[in-house]
């Protein structure tokens, strides 16, 4: 059966709306430790899945090959009835879409050969192995052509190819013995120049030694300048996922309710933008099949959009922001973010270190989370460095930002003019998308760090 | 079948040697928000990932739902005459001998229907609604069946069924401009390990509770970790800190620490791939190999790290059977079902809390730095005890520690033993720093 066929069997079936999505995915990975490629895995995946709507209860089924379909749509449907018994009615008066969108990129990864790939892997390598004392090198360079088709019962009908790369470097040094690491990475939609001319191992390699004569982070609270990076990971973990429109419908999040009303301090404004040709988390559709937008989610400190799909759109009487997006199509689409960012401001690092008289300057991310709910975060950066009158003075480790989310943003007082942007994989109910997180330097008059 | 395609395959391309890993899922779901059925879900997956190699060249290619083992079989076969040689590869694994351990599916949870598995989600998300002030209950209730087998021209063949449920619960309260939120969680192979009302009345309570906060300021403190709060720290301790990748490639803070004193002589750390219905637990790892119990600590004292073949070959030992993947990635290593074995510390739970001025962490997400063994994060859910009662809930409250040093001020192991997450262990008192923005 095919898809068309799919969505007037769904109809005739009684579902109140039906979506069919097909999607062939292709994948290299290569893995190379110390030297030695430890991984040459190529893969291919190609999955059909169904979402039936039927008085208001979604069901999901799933087509291993196209003579599954009639099955899943079944499926689906009876899924969507047994869901709707409890379910609250929902209004389908969504828009459809219909367009298709191919992105090449000048040196296509799937065409390259091989052996090609590795040796970019082993330059990365070879950058790593010639900073004195690095002891581990962990090089991972990845790429995927994603292929999809989306269409559903209010005429939306969608195709759209994206080709991702991504090159990424751990790298463990070692002194007397103290072990520190670094993590840098490169990645975009598109061939393989998004990664040309990166000298990511060597970024890692030289941080995993500068740490080497770090010191624990005193903890408390303490002024603050965040990396671009750490800040970015920041908006979009602490802030973002509040403002995401399912969060906001359910009560759910801090942000339910404030649109309009002033959520920071008027140096922070704050992005969600798929459109940016090149970068990671870039789509021309999303997953629903909606044509994405760039957005601002706060202006000048003022509550201005949220993020949201079909659903939570209407739910909220707004428009969709083309924000739906799924890890693979085994996976409903869900409300994501994308290219989230903090706008630039009008400062320089070096005059926000300057009019510092004691502080802590944080970098780099690890890892964060947060809980919408209460508006409380963390985050665990690589590292940072002691600012004592205007100077870095002292290298530091372990270090880790708690706080409240709203504070935080209202306590933001200078945000730099250099804007850049790092991709990352966000998860959210199990599913894993690729995103970007952006920020300019910035800063915070008050932040808790943890140490020992 | 699958993997003999895949097998025959790639060794009719050129593979010496070649061995597929095959996976069979069927899943249904039903995910709540806000207190209503939001979507119903039944998913089926077949995944087949296939290693070939040449020598000491090896090469991996999985297939999501392939029509045919053969392609898959073949093209890692291509991929092992492109790779480069690794010097420390000395084979695909042995066959082993395998005893089967027959509590790892339950047919109640295998035939459970879409209707039955909502009415008793939903019996969670009502237990959930304590008060007024809960105000969102959201959650998902996920139970699989799978076909686990690993074939290979080396001899093995092992196949079984497991099944695994997994519900999560949670809520948000309100009460005027205060905020809260409380989760509760379940894990198993085996249907009546998830209590619906328990989870459900676990998050609202803890919903309840944390609406009335306070802060802290930098204290040394003695803080109860409640089972939990230990899941990202225990088994850590065992799956990357002592995984004997991390060791040889001198990624761990317990490289060459093997028969240090790294915690106080009372406390064994153990990892258990055999308990029946955990669902750490399994007949054979990912590479055919069987699961055992290894004790990683004995006495305090660094005794074992966890291996899957190929870093075992390369120390001349044998594998733990902790290789662990899914159909899209060769092995890796990870560990089963960790637990702390201190029976001299063993205390009542409610013991635990006899102190003057201390913190009840009971939840937090973070993980020590693999290479210092430091930890500094957030207890994410925390309460403030004084003098032996529970009393407000803690907001902004980071922790920082050494490992080591969590393990030499443990003074007392609960009674209140649960098992989630590939943990399996009561609540421990240790005495650590913890520092907030001030009272």
């Amino acid at each position: 059966m095919d898809l068309e066929g799919a969505i007037s069997l769904g109809l005739d079936e009684g579902a109140d709306f039906i979506e069919v999505r097909e999607e062939r995915t292709y994948m290299t990975m290569i893995r190379m430790i110390d030297g030695v490629v430890r991984e040459l895995t190529r893969g291919r995946e190609f999955r059909i899945s169904v979402r039936a709507l039927y008085k208001g209860g979604w069901g999901f089924g799933i087509a291993n090959s196209p003579n599954e379909i009639a099955d899943a749509v079944r499926d689906a449907v009876s899924l969507a009835k047994l869901s709707s018994k409890w379910a609250e009615p929902i209004e389908v008066n969504w828009p459809s879409f219909e367009g298709s969108y191919d992105v090449k990129g000048r040196k296509p990864a799937w065409q390259t050969p091989i052996e090609d790939k590795i040796r970019i892997v082993e330059e990365q390598d070879r950058l790593a192995k010639s900073v004195e004392k690095v002891t581990n090198r962990n090089i991972v360079m990845g790429d995927t052509l994603r292929e999809t088709r989306v269409i559903n019962s209010l005429g939306t009908d969608i195709r759209q190819t994206l080709p991702r790369v991504r090159l990424a470097a751990y790298i463990f040094a070692h002194e007397a013995g103290v072990t520190e690491s670094a993590f840098e990475s490169r990645g975009g939609i598109g061939g393989l120049e998004v990664i040309e001319g990166t000298e990511i191992a060597e970024e890692a390699a030289k941080r995993a030694v500068e740490a080497l004569s770090a010191k624990p982070a005193p903890p408390g609270s303490h002024p603050a300048i965040l990396d671009p990076k750490l800040a970015g990971v920041f908006i979009h973990e602490a802030f973002g996922h509040a403002a995401e429109g399912d969060a906001v419908v359910n009560n759910e999040s801090i942000l339910t309710g404030k649109l309009g009303e002033k959520v920071g301090s008027e140096v922070v404004s704050v992005v969600d933008d798929p459109t940016i040709e090149g970068l990671y988390g870039f789509y021309r559709y999303d997953d629903e099949g909606t044509e994405s937008r760039r957005k601002y989610i706060v202006k000048e400190g003022i509550l201005s959009g949220y993020m949201t799909n079909l659903e939570t759109a209407s739910k909220l009487g707004l428009e969709p922001t083309g924000n739906a997006r799924s890890m693979d199509y085994s996976n409903p689409p869900i409300v994501r973010m994308s290219n989230t960012f903090i706008d630039r401001g009008d400062w320089t690092f070096e005059e926000m270190v300057s009019e510092m008289k004691h502080g802590i300057y944080a970098f780099g991310s690890l890892y964060g989370y947060t809980d919408p709910a209460k508006g409380q975060f963390m985050f665990k950066a690589e590292g940072g460095w002691l600012i004592e009158n205007g100077e870095l003075k002292q290298r530091l480790r372990e270090v880790a930002i708690t706080g409240m989310t709203l504070e935080v943003l209202n306590n933001m007082d200078a945000v730099g003019k250099d804007l850049s942007h790092d991709p990352g994989m966000c998860g959210k109910m199990g599913q894993w998308v690729p995103v970007t997180t952006g920020a300019p330097h910035v800063r915070v008059s008050k932040l808790v760090f943890g140490g020992r | 079948m699958l993997r003999e395609e895949a097998v025959k395959a790639a060794l009719s391309s050129g593979a010496e040697e070649a061995e597929a890993f095959e996976l069979f899922t069927r899943e249904i779901s039903i995910h709540v928000e806000k207190g209503k059925v939001k979507t119903a879900s039944s998913v089926r997956m077949v995944g087949l990932g296939v290693r070939a190699a040449i020598g000491q060249k090896l090469g991996f290619a999985f297939a999501t739902n392939p029509s045919s083992g053969g392609e898959v079989g073949r093209e890692a076969a291509e991929n092992s005459k492109a790779a480069p040689e690794d010097p420390d590869f000395r084979g695909l694994p042995d066959a082993r001998k395998v005893d089967y351990i027959s509590e790892l599916m339950d047919p109640k949870l295998r035939d459970l229907d879409l209707n039955d598995a909502a009415d008793l989600f939903l019996a969670a998300v009502e237990s959930a609604r304590l008060s007024d002030k809960v105000i969102s209950v959201s959650g998902k209730l996920e139970v699989s069946y799978s076909k686990v087998a690993v074939l290979s021209s080396k001899g093995v063949d092992v196949a079984e069924e497991r099944t695994y449920l997994t519900a999560y619960i949670e809520a948000a309260s309100k009460d005027g401009d205060r905020r809260g939120s409380g989760f509760g969680f379940a894990d198993g192979r085996r249907l009546d390990m998830f209590d619906p009302e328990k989870v459900g009345r676990e998050a609202g309570d803890l919903a309840i509770r944390t609406l009335d906060a306070t802060t802290i300021g930098v204290e040394e403190l003695p803080v109860v970790f409640q089972p939990k709060a230990q899941f990202t720290l225990i088994p850590f301790l065992v799956g990357q800190a002592a995984n004997a990748e991390n060791m040889q490639y001198g990624r761990s803070f317990l490289t060459n620490r093997i028969g240090d004193q790294i915690a106080r002589e009372e406390i064994s750390i153990v990892d258990d791939g055999r308990i029946p219905w955990l669902p750490g637990s399994s007949s054979f790892d990912a590479e055919g190999i069987p699961t055992r119990k290894t004790y990683v600590i004995e006495n305090g004292v660094f005794k074992s790290p966890i291996h899957n073949w190929y870093t075992a070959m390369k120390e001349g030992v044998e594998s733990t059977g902790n290789a662990s993947r899914d159909h899209t990635r060769p092995p890796a290593i990870s560990s089963h079902t960790v637990s702390i074995e201190a029976p001299a510390l063993q205390m009542k739970k409610d013991e635990l809390l006899d102190v003057k001025r201390g913190v009840l962490v009971v939840y937090t997400m973070d993980t020590p730095n693999l290479s210092t063994g430091e930890f500094s994060g957030m207890a994410e859910t925390a309460f403030l005890i004084e003098n032996g009662e529970v009393t407000k809930s803690l907001r902004q409250t980071s922790m920082g520690f050494r490992v080591e040093d969590f393990l030499k001020t443990m003074d007392a192991v609960g009674d209140d033993v649960e098992t989630l997450m590939g943990f399996k262990g009561g609540s421990v008192r240790v005495r650590i720093k913890v520092a907030g923005p001030g009272a």
